[in-house]
């Protein structure tokens, strides 16, 4: 009988073209599940180096903000949580509390003071949450908040 | 007799599950490699620093200290902070731009002795080293208002097989200070 087919090496090298193809279409279409890591310090995915943070702050009578970064992980932004008499809360960016917000942010080692007095009228309690900045994997910055258990309460009354 | 069962090819069926499997577990380790913990960057708990000779000359505007390694591990300089408000607890001028010591000693935001770790145990930066003229700079700080300064040593260790500066903020001493 004559059986015509497709030749072993051909159907070998479809296989494998295909099954090639099948994976990157999976690759892609598993990763939009996920979110990309941010990476800092030699790879360490950014959530954990939130817990290598440390940093001190304090509000003076005069409505000074004084800030203080004691760790070794710079911080590039707060996250301010402003808590009011009556339980409610708003939450801001530093740089929109301190228009001289260092643009680098707080290296280590680093203090910085800002005036907010006019910015929190009848806030009891600030909390300042970090922001840190990582990398992800094209080589691109991006911000990262860290987590509210990492936030510092500041009484300003 | 069902005849002529059509369907894909079992080999085709298991290099497929096959391939799926090798790409999602590819994808899921090298996102679960970035939670693997990395060795935090820490100062030994032996490291300590204390000041002596301490003279803030309120006419000249100038502040000088020796430096005293009074710890077991050595140091490579520190970060110097100073407060003029009695009601702020967190000493928030950096006195790095006001040293008047070795220029080589000024770092962007520390004062650096060496490369590596210099000032041994029992050792001292006299305070000829560790002078600052609090006019030097602007904003200019007003004479007689420091009333507190800070001084946190760092040192050099090694991170990852790299020697990288680690803040010693557990070694951290706060010092009032007030006209000599």
């Amino acid at each position: 009988m004559n059986k015509k087919g497709v030749s072993p090496v051909i159907a070998t090298v479809l296989l494998i073209g295909i099954v090639i193809a099948l994976g990157v279409i999976v690759f892609f279409w598993f990763s939009s599940f996920t979110q990309e890591a941010i990476t800092k310090f030699n790879g360490e995915n950014i959530q954990l180096v939130c817990n290598d943070v440390q940093f001190q702050a304090s509000y003076s009578s005069g409505g000074d903000l004084a800030f203080s970064n004691s760790g070794n992980v710079p911080i590039f932004s707060f996250n301010v949580q402003i808590q009011g008499a009556a339980g409610s809360f708003t939450t801001q960016d530093i740089k929109n509390l301190i228009s001289n917000w260092p643009s680098s942010g707080l290296r280590t080692g680093g203090v910085f003071s800002g005036n907010i007095a006019s910015k929190i009228n009848g806030a009891t309690q600030i909390v300042l949450i970090p922001v840190l900045r990582g990398t992800v994997s094209n080589g691109d910055q991006k911000s990262f908040i860290c987590p509210d258990q990492y936030g510092y309460k500041v009484s300003v009354i | 007799m069902i005849k002529n069962k059509r369907g894909v090819s079992e080999i085709i069926g298991y290099i497929l599950l096959i391939a799926i499997v090798v790409v999602i577990s590819i994808f899921v380790y090298g996102w679960l490699k970035t939670f693997v913990p990395q060795q935090s960057l820490t100062c030994p708990d032996g490291t300590s620093v204390s000041i002596s000779n301490l003279v803030y000359n309120c006419t000249l505007n100038t502040l000088n200290f020796s430096l005293d390694n009074d710890g077991t591990f050595s140091i490579s300089g520190y970060f110097v902070h100073a407060s003029n408000d009695t009601t702020q607890q967190i000493p928030a001028i950096d006195l790095t731009p006001y040293y008047m010591g070795p220029s080589g000693n000024k770092a962007s935001n520390s004062i650096v002795f060496s490369y590596y770790n210099i000032l041994d145990p029992g050792k001292e930066e006299s305070l000829n080293v560790n002078g600052y003229n609090l006019s030097l700079y602007l904003p200019t700080i007003a004479t007689g208002t420091i009333n507190k300064i800070e001084i946190i040593p760092i040192r050099y260790v090694n991170y990852n097989g790299k020697s990288r500066t680690a803040t010693c903020s557990n070694a951290k001493i706060d010092i009032p200070v007030s006209c000599s």
